[in-house]
């Protein structure tokens, strides 16, 4: 790895790190406004196991399309880019329809705070998650059209870290918000 | 045009009206100047464009010196309207507007004066120091400049369109909820912080990295120099802290935008929260804007007293040390908020354990002149005034730290003088202390001495004029923020502050006295060297070429430059080629399209919002796309700088 | 080599999640047992995809990724740690 790429992905790292505390400061106000009340009567655990479970492929997917780039088999990493694209778009769209569904039902952020917690930490979350598959689609197209490319490859490396990342605080999303709150 | 109507533009005001014409006949008349003298592409290519980390160092410096100049006005006013509104007299200033005074001079010290001027000087000085060519990432680095000055612009229109806030600079909830603050001034104060606060989180990424993956070859950590060090611990604080402030505030503007109810009074929403968040954030900026200033004030010493600083090692831990501890006290801005004596009594412990680490770094200054040969150039006028001054303030806050004194002390005017006694001194005098410092190697010619002490004594006794009677008015009991009052004990120590304000005014005449004659025609070129450096920023040319060192240093010691002096230093035999990156305007554009893009949104112009955020993406996405971002300079002409710098 | 320790990691974190949310839908247990089930699925999922997908080790290539790390996680636990003994030291105050 080039010394270039190493302190980008240094610095990427640590953004990363800052973003783990723009989460801690929406978790934090979570769990204080948990205190208030509970959601668990309205989230379904079925379709958050489902949301898990399509995120964890995806990271899945996402490093197996990272070997095939180390490998520098242009046509079969973009495959795997491709799936971890539509796993991560499965995952979007649940959670959107889930929003829809809490809004309608009168559970919308502006119910109370612990709604307007519960909306803007997973939102938060999501919208990390949606701009990581704007940045995946712009970055695949980029490698399609210019083929793998040293600053493509650094750049698709640091993709992949921010993929994973995600996954961690999704982790956290889950217990914390979803399982914690379901608890009796 | 959303919310936006002529009628925002506050023409029967003549207060406002009068700062306004001013401000844009100073605009129009540095235009035209600059027409005159046919610079506009000059200052284009040469500065606005640049990604020099010297350049735009002096940037930001430029940036801090003119909010710290509007600031001030802020700060003359207040004293002003405080001296005259006593009884039946009720001064110039009606309530709203010295609510939006306050609170814009809060936030234009902070974050526009304080943070620019630490980056500023971050920027001029940090590769010299750890003998690099540029920092880790110069694009972003521009980025953060515009991110940062068009957050700053976005303060200056709310003078002209629309108020400013009168939530204060800490904008508690509920007061800047939707309920209590209609107006526009909170969405101003909100965006405003949280475009800059982006920018002083990339230029952490960028300063970070530059100091951990750039050093010279033989720059081990534990010799770097003071203010490298410092820097370092300086970009962790922003780094961790900076993220909730962007949080707290994104809440703020749910609750005001989308109806949410974080920290609303009704509906489960909690108040106390905000004010918990705020000061996760707001405790460990002021060691952000204080710590860099402590490092400023170590490589002074040193260089001033030619002695190796004392006790280095103990003075990297106790910055370690500062900046873990800052993140345990934030609890003692509100004390009084309610929390059980337990919860006090803890956060009280921890904040007065800092003032051992602090303490420390005092004797390390102390002794470092124990007899050594103190030169007394301006540089070292501030520091002792600094050192002189700071332990008054240090020693309030102490006070302040318990919890029973503070409950009486709390939001007095004791309180407003002890962050001025620890700011003024602390941050501002180190700002200026590396001003004058590194002003002939940022610019290539010396500061004017004598306008300089003279600033300097206008400045040490206005600030002790304007602010001891504070803490003799907080013990007579008159609160903070006070537009008008009814107790004629006060006045005549207010009268005093405004007396001392208008010393500080002229220290501040002073220094752009100073600032015209030493880059006016009677200007004297500055040395590489001039103040017998011993470290690296020294070893270049007074201004540095582009790409700092022709022959990257090998560091063989803490006194890097020093040691290089005692072996004797050889012009490098053979010269080759340098990278160095190319301008790009993209930098300005996307500061613009924040500037365009907070404006939408403080005015609710969706349109505008939205499309200057699709602006910003697309001119993230382009620049990704850019293969050639780097020009080489051939070792012809790095030789032939070179040669020409050493004549100089 | 690489691609075996992936698939580990992810067959790994598949059985973290499954008896994270396990325990909670079987509802048979008790509260506290319960949460520190999950703390600790959580906990050691976190560790996993750290180690297997964001790479980080004690090799000297990565020890300033792994001190970032450790000196956010010291932050986040005293911003975590404080905030909730501030504010529900206060809630309890006001009730
Ligand atoms: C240069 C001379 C300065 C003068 C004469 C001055 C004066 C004042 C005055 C009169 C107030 C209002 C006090 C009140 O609430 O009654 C104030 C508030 C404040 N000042 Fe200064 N100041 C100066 C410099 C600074 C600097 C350098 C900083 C920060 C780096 C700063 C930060 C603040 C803050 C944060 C507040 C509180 C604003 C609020 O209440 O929301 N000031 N200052
Ligand atoms: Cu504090």
């Amino acid at each position: 790895m080039s010394s270039e790429t190493r302190t980008r992905e240094f610095g990427f790292w640590i953004y990363l790190m800052t973003d783990l505390i723009l989460f801690t400061s929406l978790f934090a106000t979570y769990a204080v406004m948990a205190r208030e009340g509970s959601i668990s009567a309205i989230v379904d655990l079925r379709q958050v196991f489902l949301e898990t479970m399509l995120l964890l492929s995806s990271s899945a997917t996402c490093a197996v399309a990272m070997v095939f780039m180390e490998r520098r088999k242009k046509e079969t990493m973009l495959f795997w880019l491709a799936a971890t694209f539509l796993l991560g778009s499965g995952f979007v769209f649940i959670e959107i329809g889930e929003f829809a569904r809490m809004i309608r039902e009168g559970y919308g952020p502006q119910r109370n705070g612990l709604f307007s917690a519960f909306f803007t930490l997973v939102g938060t979350h999501g919208l990390h998650v949606s701009m990581g598959l704007l940045w995946m689609l712009v970055t695949m197209m980029q490698t399609w059209m210019t083929g793998l490319s040293s600053s493509l490859q650094s750049r698709m490396s640091r993709l992949a870290m921010f993929w994973h990342f995600l996954d961690i605080v999704w982790i956290c999303v889950f217990t914390e918000v979803y399982l914690l709150g379901s608890l009796s | 045009m959303g919310k936006l109507t002529f009628s925002a533009i506050p023409i029967d005001n003549p207060i406002i009206m009068s700062a306004v014409v001013c401000a844009i006949l100073i605009a129009i008349w540095i235009g035209h100047e600059i027409t005159k003298r046919k610079r506009w592409s000059w200052l284009w290519n040469e500065w606005l464009t640049s990604l020099d980390h010297k350049k735009i160092g002096i940037m930001y410096v430029v940036l801090a010196i003119v909010m710290l100049v509007r600031g001030f006005f802020d700060a003359i006013l207040m004293r002003l309207q405080q001296a005259m509104a006593e009884g039946s007299s009720h001064g110039f200033l009606p309530p709203g507007h010295f609510d939006q005074i306050f609170s814009a001079h809060g936030t234009i010290m902070i974050l526009f004066a304080a943070m620019p001027f630490l980056v500023g000087l971050m920027n001029i000085a940090i590769p010299l120091q750890i003998g690099a060519r540029d920092v880790a990432f110069p694009f972003l680095n521009s980025v953060s400049l515009w991110l940062t000055a068009s957050a700053a612009m976005l303060v200056m229109v709310s003078l002209g369109v629309g108020d400013f806030s009168k939530a204060g600079w800490s904008g508690y909830a509920p007061l800047s909820e939707l309920g209590f603050s209609p107006d526009v001034g909170v969405d101003y104060w909100t965006w405003a912080l949280q475009i800059a606060g982006i920018g002083s989180l990339l230029s952490g990424i960028n300063f970070l990295v530059t100091i951990l993956r750039m050093r010279a070859p033989g720059m081990t950590l534990m010799r770097m120099p003071i203010f490298v060090w410092a820097t370092f611990f300086t970009n962790m604080l922003m780094l961790a802290a900076f993220p909730v402030l962007t949080a707290a505030l994104a809440m703020l503007s749910l609750d005001r935008y989308l109806g949410m109810h974080f920290f609303t009074a009704d509906h489960g929403g909690n108040p106390m929260l905000y004010v918990n968040l705020f000061w996760i954030w707001g405790h460990p900026e002021v060691y952000i804007v204080i710590l860099p200033a402590f490092g400023i004030f170590s490589e002074v010493v040193a260089t001033f007293s030619s002695k190796r600083i004392f006790g280095y090692e103990s003075l990297v831990y106790a910055t370690g040390a500062i900046t873990v501890l800052s993140f345990a006290v934030w609890l003692h801005h509100f004390f009084t908020m309610g929390a059980g004596a337990d919860v006090n009594a803890a956060f009280g412990i921890a904040t007065m354990l800092i003032a051992i680490p602090t303490g420390v770094k005092i004797f390390n200054w102390l002794f470092t002149m124990y007899r050594g040969r103190v030169r007394f150039a301006s540089p070292m006028y501030w520091t002792l005034g600094f050192l002189t001054t700071f332990a008054i303030g240090g020693m309030t806050g102490v006070l302040l730290s318990l919890p029973p004194a503070d409950f009486v002390l709390h939001n007095s005017l004791f309180l407003v003088a002890h962050f001025h006694n620890m700011l003024i001194p602390g941050a501002l005098f180190g700002y200026f202390a590396g001003f004058s410092y590194w002003f002939p190697k940022a610019t290539g010619f010396m500061l004017d001495e004598k306008w300089g002490k003279r600033a300097f004594w206008c400045w040490i006794c206005g600030f002790y004029l304007a602010f001891m009677p504070l803490y003799v008015l907080g013990f007579l009991g008159m609160p903070r923020r006070m537009e008008h009052y009814a107790n004629p004990a006060w006045q005549p120590w207010l009268i005093l502050a405004a007396f001392g304000t208008l010393l500080i005014f002229f220290g501040i005449l002073f220094q752009g006295i100073q600032i015209a004659t030493s880059l006016g025609p009677k200007r004297r070129a500055a040395d590489p060297d001039p103040w017998d450096g011993r470290t690296l920023e020294w070893a270049t040319s007074s201004p540095p070429p582009s790409y700092n060192f022709a022959v990257l240093p090998e560091v063989k010691d803490r006194d890097a430059f020093l040691e290089m002096k005692r072996a004797g230093i050889h012009s490098p035999t053979r010269y080759e080629d340098i990278e160095i990156p190319k301008g790009s305007a993209k930098g300005a554009f996307i500061g613009a399209s924040s500037f365009a893009c907070g404006f939408g949104l403080v005015w609710h112009i969706w349109w505008l919002a939205a499309m200057a955020a699709l602006l910003i993406l697309l001119i993230v996405i382009s620049r990704s796309m850019e293969e050639e971002t780097m020009t080489i300079l051939p070792s012809g002409e790095v030789k032939r700088i070179e040669e020409a710098g050493h004549v100089l | 080599m690489k691609a075996g320790k992936y698939a580990a990691g992810f067959l790994l974190s598949l059985l973290l999640t499954g008896i994270s949310f396990w325990v909670v839908t079987s509802h048979s247990h008790f509260r506290e047992f319960a949460v520190i089930i999950l703390f600790a699925s959580a906990l050691l999922q976190i560790v996993v995809h750290l180690h297997v997908f964001l790479h980080v080790d004690s090799s000297p290539d990565s020890s300033w990724n792994l001190f970032s790390l450790l000196f956010t996680a010291l932050i986040i636990f005293l911003m975590i740690a404080g905030t909730i003994w501030i504010m529900y030291n206060l809630g309890e105050r006001l009730n």
